[in-house]
């Protein structure tokens, strides 16, 4: 429900697609003849940090577009939270992906909350990168805007990135699905697809390899220059909510040239 | 339990700054293995620039200087004037060498001043957008030339080669590039023997590469940086024959 001035701030992972939900939140309210403003948040933290994103929807003139309190925060990831505090008052909803953010952490910042468990869905149905348009379809929702319509405002904005009919129509049943998923209000589902950050080790009897998901940004350059293809693009998150690499640890031939390139220090093999 | 980066890295301030695949980060990490190796983590002083270098701020164990848009080589040749016993290492990237502050980089190089200098050389402005620099290639699609580098704007600079026409004969010049980390290794190796052994000025130019505004993956940056390794002669660059220094 847009209100005579509705103030929505958007936080989550970098990469996940917060400043694209952003953007048509605000195209789609300017469609529906609101004014509206979109900012995203730049700065050095923004490389390996939280992504921010301002969005002011309102019927009067809107002076400037960024805002110390919010009405409504829609937030995808824990680490965002420390962030999110400062726009916080008793009055804000705070809406908040249940699957990935632990509810009481949320309680202690926040008193009106809602939840959805997005990252279940997405990484269960879709896959991890038809999450942003899911998590549209709820905000579009809660903010009372026609699916039709939102769908034919994100075909617009994103046509260029869906490279095949099979993606554009994945992505719509997940925005479509996203529409229909029921608020939790008091009772939420259990954080099970938080990010795990312990070091992963792989270990045969002539070597052992480790991969740190709390330092991989994800980059794949260890994928594209392990020379015998131990290392592939995994499934699992890291820090970053980027894909993270998985080692064969039997194919390895401890060359080392994993450990030479990685940018982040996040990858290393050795022999026994 | 293995160690997956050098000694001298800061853990405390990890995951650092730069993007996801950044040239600075696997250039940096070579160094730190060359500090490591040469048991130089007391002696070294490394001083950066304005640029995405200057992201490397908390990025070593020991202590970091950082200067103003340029003006990093004349702040290390003031400090190694200082404590000439310390090694003092230089770090830019093509925007602060070349293009501001080439005129102190000229100097230093004139003057035979022993520091190091590193300078990486990625072909754009990456920390505002990926504007077009003076190294960038003919043809290259920047966000300033979306249509290619046009003829007018000149070709590429070629830093080292241009250093050389006045730097010393005892001065180590050379340009690597980092798809080869052993090979960068060598070379940053070799550019701070020269510093302690022959009390010479050293320059070191790594092609780098860029995935955020080049806007590739893995393989693409890669790919990229050959074109480029092909543009540039890779090698060290000797001292000519005719010199009178």
């Amino acid at each position: 429900m847009i209100h005579e001035t509705t103030i929505i701030l958007f936080a989550g992972e970098g990469g996940q697609g917060v400043q694209t939900i952003a953007e048509v939140t605000a195209a789609l309210a300017i469609g529906k003849g609101y004014n509206a403003t979109y900012i995203p948040y730049f700065g050095v933290e923004q490389r390996g940090a939280s992504s921010i994103a301002y969005v002011i929807i309102s019927k009067g003139t809107i002076y400037y577009p960024r805002f110390d309190d919010a009405d409504i925060i829609v937030v995808m990831r824990e680490r965002a939270l420390k962030d999110i505090k400062r726009f916080i008052t008793p009055n804000t909803d705070v809406i908040f992906d249940s699957s990935t953010i632990e509810a009481k952490d949320i309680h202690k910042i926040a008193t009106k909350t809602i939840g959805f468990p997005g990252s279940k869905y997405a990484l269960t149905k879709f896959g991890a990168k038809s999450y942003n348009l899911l998590v549209l379809g709820v905000i579009g929702n809660y903010l009372g805007f026609d699916k039709t319509e939102l769908w034919e405002n994100v075909f617009e904005k994103l046509k260029s990135k869906f490279k095949s009919k099979e993606i554009e129509e994945k992505n719509k049943l997940a925005l479509e699905f996203g529409a229909k998923i029921v608020l939790e209000k008091g009772e939420y589902s259990k954080a099970e697809f938080k990010a795990d950050l312990g070091d992963k080790l792989y270990r045969n009897k002539e070597r052992e390899g480790i991969i740190k998901p709390s330092l991989c940004k994800g980059c794949l350059i260890c994928v594209e220059k392990c020379p015998v293809g131990a290392l592939s693009k995994g499934s699992e998150v890291g820090f970053f909510g980027a894909n993270i690499p998985d080692l064969n640890i039997e194919k390895c031939i401890t060359c080392g040239i994993c450990k030479r390139f990685c940018p982040d220090g996040a990858v290393a093999v050795e022999k026994r | 339990m293995i160690e997956t980066m050098p000694k001298c890295w800061n853990q405390k301030t990890k995951p650092h700054f730069f993007c996801p695949g950044c040239g600075h980060a696997i250039i940096l990490k070579q160094l730190g293995f060359v500090i490591d190796d040469l048991k130089l983590e007391q002696e070294v002083k490394f001083f950066i620039d304005i640029g995405c270098s200057l992201l490397a701020w908390n990025f070593y164990n020991f202590d970091t200087v950082q200067t103003h848009h340029g003006r990093t080589t004349p702040t290390a040749v003031g400090y190694k004037m200082a404590k000439p016993k310390k090694v003092v290492i230089g770090y830019m990237g093509d925007g602060g060498g070349y293009a501001i502050g080439l005129q102190s980089v000229l100097h230093a190089a004139f003057r035979n001043d022993p520091v190091t200098i590193i300078l990486v050389n990625n072909e754009n402005y990456a920390m505002t957008g990926g504007q077009m620099a003076p190294t960038t290639m003919p043809n290259e699609i920047t966000t300033t030339t979306p249509t290619g580098k046009e003829v007018k704007f000149g070709p590429g600079m070629h830093g080292p080669e241009l250093i050389r026409n006045i730097a010393s004969d005892k001065a180590y010049i050379a340009r690597t590039s980092m798809s080869a980390p052993e090979a960068v290794k060598i070379a940053i190796k070799k550019a701070i023997k020269t510093q302690i052994e022959n009390n010479a000025f050293s320059f070191l130019e790594i092609l780098s590469i860029c995935p955020t505004n080049w806007k590739t993956d893995a393989e693409g940056s890669f790919e990229r940086l050959k074109m480029a390794e092909s543009y540039y002669h890779i090698g060290e660059i000797p001292p000519q024959k005719s010199s009178q220094k």
